[in-house]
């Protein structure tokens, strides 16, 4: 239902034609599997543990070979190239790195331009290249992979993958071996590489939320290797196709879907800001600021001088309602404080309830959308749900951080 | 009658025949014979590692390897062949194939399955996948097999005096012979203190491989640290 709207043409499209695969010992990984992947987007298999998407994804460069059906690479089927050619075409990232330990990272780097026969300066500059795309310190590219931080190995792993500059990009679970923090981080890293290299990115992940954020394409597999839905992470959020789909995108995929609505129109409010803490006025919120207007705090109004935390804030510019909700939900005063990245300056305040009434109305929007494109009177109510839900889970979420 | 007797007069080192032929032939024995089984036994390992399959082969040899008579399979090799120095290379060869063949096994087999992994889908051949993955990351492995062979073939190499082969088992022999107690004190002491520098030397040899197989953690930055 996605893929006619996102563009299949140009180089690097990825055809799935019913395919299955059951190995040897009786087991069906995959089951009558029609999917199209598009050229230049980041395409993202998730599922449960034996749904099959790692078999789906192995089976693209041909590590695993389907029992029935085809796969073609911009319509050429998969079959009539040659296992290593084909393989020296496609970046392939894994979970761990998969680094040769007994390699220098620019060595490491190195292997697939080593494998095509480039001279080797022509690899060497290559490779400390992208190091530098990948944004790591040349100063690591003489270093040994179990010399780096997980994070540093992975970015080690997606500038192997690039190296040779493939049209397409395997990556299985490239960030579930990493820490939170780090994975924030490797997104953003990934997103913005992206933006710059528009690849064809396969990526499989367990993590609905990861999938949901990385994705312009989700495809949703369930257990026994059928395809339960794709769509774009929007469409999945806003009309899951069934009850699993509904499951596995989670109780709040209503708070979830605050991710896709930007927090530029937010109606920003002044409230008082002083230097000085001990001025503070007593009976409304007061956020203390430095020379440069960025806020510090706000002013404790049972003991005069004192300041609370600021709690996280939010960039109207770059942010989305979700990170603006969240930041009113963590604030002590209920608000959240908008600081564009681009000053560093605080720019207003906004309060849950103000994000809650923009929610309403985007909402509002959709629905016209919905009723444009014919959409039956079923989606209206799965929508007021999900409003329901929405609400729900922000009243969760308060009560939990309360706790 | 003191045991040093032999062994501290320099003429027994230097006539012919004397204690320096001896140790240069128990050398080159020991020597000839571990690359002989290391030939044989490299490839075989590489293949059964790399495949996974044959490890029956692997365990079945190192099984029946503690159990083969060096001394009774000398003789009987002597009796189909006659004497010479093929004999007792073939004997020692046979006793060092399986400590290579095994650790060779287990080194490919066990090496970064991640890595491997990652090879294979870069598009590297398997014999590039053995070559520039495996075996490297197996080479630790590989070197301490060659160790525990020569360990063994050192010290099995005396029986090379009993097919006429020289080497230190003479000393043994000749002293026993004679009723000379400090010659065969010589050959028991020399072919143990070469043991033991052997097995040093390839310990060593066997450490910069692991360091350059698996090379430092963070916590040690300096690179290629050189042994004291």
């Amino acid at each position: 239902m996605a893929c006619e709207r996102l563009s299949t043409d140009g180089v690097g499209v990825i055809e799935f034609e019913s395919v299955s695969k059951t190995f040897r010992d009786g087991t069906t990984a995959v089951v009558d599997l029609t999917l199209t992947v598009p050229s230049d987007q980041i395409t993202v298999i998730v599922g449960p543990s034996g749904c099959g998407k790692t078999t789906t994804l192995r089976m693209i460069n041909r590590m695993i070979e389907p029992t029935s059906g085809r796969i073609l690479w911009d319509g050429t089927p998969l079959h009539s190239k040659k296992k290593t050619t084909l393989r020296r075409q496609m970046g392939y990232v894994i979970q761990s790195g998969g680094l040769f330990p007994h390699r220098t990272v620019l060595d490491n780097v190195g292997t697939v331009p080593g494998l095509l026969g480039w001279d080797k300066s022509k690899t060497r500059q290559r490779s400390i290249e992208l190091l530098d795309s990948v944004g790591l310190d040349r100063a690591l590219a003489d270093r040994y992979p179990a010399q780096l931080s997980g994070g540093q190995q992975q970015r080690v792993g997606v500038a192997r993958a690039l190296a040779a500059d493939p049209m397409v990009m395997l990556m299985d679970e490239p960030f579930s071996a990493v820490d939170p923090v780090v994975r924030a981080e490797l997104h953003e890293f990934f997103l913005g590489l992206q933006r710059q290299l528009s690849k064809t990115i396969v990526l499989i992940t367990h993590d609905i939320d990861e999938a949901i954020k990385l994705g312009d394409q989700v495809a949703i597999l369930r257990v026994g290797g059928t395809l339960a839905q794709v769509g774009t992470p929007q469409q999945l959020l806003d009309e899951p196709a069934d009850a699993f789909v509904e499951g596995f995108v989670g109780r709040d995929r209503g708070y979830r879907a605050l991710s896709f609505s930007s927090a530029a129109n937010l109606p920003l409010k002044r409230v008082t800001a002083v230097r000085d803490p001990s001025l503070a006025r007593p009976g409304e919120p007061t956020l203390v600021v430095d020379a440069d207007a960025r806020p510090l705090g706000w002013a404790d109004a049972e003991r005069p001088g004192q300041v609370f935390q600021l709690g996280a804030t939010f960039d109207p510019e770059q942010d989305t309602l979700r990170a603006a909700l969240d930041s009113a939900l963590t604030s002590p005063v209920g608000l959240a404080v908008a600081v564009p990245t681009a000053t560093d300056r605080y720019a207003g305040v906004v309060s849950a309830a103000d994000i809650l009434a923009q929610v309403t109305q985007s909402r509002a929007a959709l629905a016209e959308t919905l009723s444009i494109r014919e959409v039956e009177a079923e989606q209206s109510t799965s929508e007021s749900s999900a409003e329901v839900s929405s609400s729900r889970s922000a009243e969760d979420d308060n009560a939990m951080r309360a706790s | 009658m003191n045991l040093l007797d032999y062994i501290s007069q320099p003429a027994n080192w230097t006539e012919a025949g004397g204690i320096s032929d001896l140790l240069t032939q128990h050398l080159y024995y020991t020597a000839l014979s571990v690359l002989v089984a290391a030939v044989v036994a490299i490839p075989l390992g590489i293949l059964i590692g790399h495949t996974g399959r044959g490890s029956f082969v692997v365990i079945g040899l190192s099984n029946a390897a503690r159990a083969v008579p060096s001394l009774g399979l000398l003789v009987l090799i002597v009796l189909l062949l006659g004497t010479g120095v093929e004999p007792i290379i073939l004997v020692l060869a046979v006793l060092a194939v399986p400590p290579i063949l095994t650790a060779t096994a287990a080194g490919v087999h066990g090496a970064d399955r991640e890595a491997v992994h990652a090879a294979r889908a870069m598009g590297m051949t398997a014999g590039q996948i053995v070559t520039q993955v495996e075996l490297p990351l197996a080479l630790p492995l590989v070197i301490s097999g060659l160790r525990s062979a020569t360990l063994q073939v050192v010290a099995t190499a005396t029986v090379a005096a009993f097919a006429a082969g020289g080497a230190l088992g003479q000393l043994l022999i000749s002293g026993q012979r004679n009723n000379d107690y400090s010659q065969m004190f010589a050959g028991a002491v020399l072919v143990a203190l070469l043991a033991i520098v052997l097995d040093i030397l390839l310990g060593l040899v066997g450490w910069l491989a692991a360091r350059r197989a698996r090379p430092r953690s963070k916590t040690s930055p300096e690179l290629f640290p050189v042994p004291a």
